[in-house]
């Protein structure tokens, strides 16, 4: 991957209308964005529609990024999951379940639960993130990573997760809250 | 309005990032958001967290070519035409032919006048430059049903080589009880409406081309929209009054 100050070049180049900034720019993150887009919209159709969407917003809308306030990268990831968001709202039916005809297996929980084992291994490579993540019950954490790369609802994560809504309405809280602790200390 | 708490302000707004909050209260965070420039630091610590835990965890899928070429032709004109957001769709430079060919159809016979006109002289410095021509674009035709008391529009292309149809929607104002659906039926040269399903009110949905519908659109192929029953026709022909029909009209 580039590196940010490449893509902080790239980015202010395409604010002043710089089509030649604009194509490098795609032709450098236009995979990761599309990786994040296919894992929640789970076709592939969709997944290059969100990401032209996007793309045309960060076309329009280069001059809003602030580069003393976050990576270009992640300013481009956050660009796409939101238009993934808007589309999902727009695809899927309000409790409706995804179809099976993904390209990409779902999700498992246990992909998202990760043995405590695996991380041990790997504990010197983890960010903070999921570190905090880890440390989660397991529930908790589970919602979050269905919520986060499913685009799921509430009702969708009270049907995949087979419990009360209520009970997952709080998991995602107490989920957030003690990350946010867990992140801040 | 009413005061939220600053802690249930950090969870709407982690809340917000997820995805979880949505709807009415979703809307109302993004008002709040314009305001706090500390609900939008707290905004950025989620986005920036989960998209960077993301871009480790994800691997890269490189796009089709397709998208390149749509984006590019897109970025070619001139900023302020482009819509700043447009509902969920089809892939940009499609949905811009089947406009533009729309744009035609309404125009009657402005190609033919174009070709009427004389022909311009060039003087000889000038240089002809080509203009590069966009990838050939499988077999399509589009249709424009239009409710002219309501306003409202569907605009459908019609791709046979894939049996599919897309269809987009833009009749909030149509007025529809709830008791009732409008249904879209294809209508071949045998003159026989066959159902292709509940038109949607909104948005840009793809639906299925029945067979017999693909077969036809060569010969002829009209559009036609019913008053149904909730859920559409409980018979498979049209029960109630037929409302809009436009013909298919070959585009690409």
């Amino acid at each position: 991957m580039a590196d940010a100050d490449q893509l902080d070049r790239l980015l202010q180049a395409t604010a002043a209308g710089d089509r030649k900034a604009f194509a490098e720019l795609y032709r450098m993150t236009s995979a990761h964005l599309l990786g994040l887009l296919l894992r929640i919209l789970q076709r592939r159709d969709w997944a290059e529609e969100a990401l032209q969407d996007a793309f045309l917003k960060i076309w329009q809308k280069a001059e809003t990024f602030e580069r003393d306030k976050g990576a270009p990268m992640t300013w481009l990831m956050t660009v796409a999951r939101y238009r993934a968001l808007d589309l999902i709202r727009a695809k899927r039916p309000e409790v409706g379940m995804p179809e099976d005809e993904g390209e990409l297996p779902p999700l498992t929980l246990e992909d998202l639960g990760q043995s405590p084992e695996a991380g041990a291994v790997e504990r010197e490579g983890l960010s903070a993130m999921e570190n905090c993540l880890r440390h989660l019950p397991v529930e908790q954490r589970q919602s979050l990573l269905l919520a986060y790369y499913e685009g799921y609802t509430h009702q969708e994560l009270a049907a995949r997760m087979k419990a009360p809504l209520g009970t997952v309405k709080s998991w995602v809280r107490r989920g957030l809250s003690r990350l946010r602790e867990c992140l801040e200390s | 309005m009413k005061m939220e708490s600053p802690a249930l302000q950090r969870l709407l707004a982690a809340e917000f990032v997820l995805g979880t909050l949505r709807g009415a209260a979703r809307r109302r965070f993004e008002r709040e958001l314009a305001r706090s420039p500390a609900l939008r630091a707290e905004v950025r610590f989620w986005e920036t967290r989960f998209a960077e835990m993301a871009l480790r965890q994800i691997s890269p899928v490189a796009p089709r070519e397709l998208v390149w070429t749509a984006l590019d032709l897109a970025t070619q004109r001139p900023a302020a035409a482009l819509p700043v957001t447009r509902p969920a769709g089809l892939l940009f430079w499609r949905s811009w032919a089947v406009a533009a060919s729309v744009a035609a159809l309404a125009l009657g016979l402005a190609w033919d006048a174009e070709r009427r006109k004389p022909p311009v002289q060039l003087p000889p410095e000038i240089v002809r430059v080509e203009v590069p021509v966009p990838q050939p674009v499988p077999v399509a035709y589009v249709a424009l049903l239009q409710a002219p008391q309501s306003g409202a529009q569907w605009t459908i292309s019609v791709l046979p080589g894939q049996k599919l149809m897309r269809v987009s929607a833009a009749a909030q104002a149509f007025p529809l009880d709830q008791q009732h659906s409008l249904e879209l039926w294809g209508i071949g040269p045998a003159g026989t409406p066959v159902s292709i399903g509940v038109l949607p009110l909104d948005g840009r949905h793809e639906m299925a081309l029945p067979e017999a519908l693909a077969a036809a659109i060569e010969r002829s192929l009209t559009l036609a929209v019913s008053l149904e029953p909730q859920g559409g026709s409980p018979t498979g022909a049209p029960t109630g009054p037929v409302l809009l029909t436009a013909p298919t009209v070959r585009a690409l």
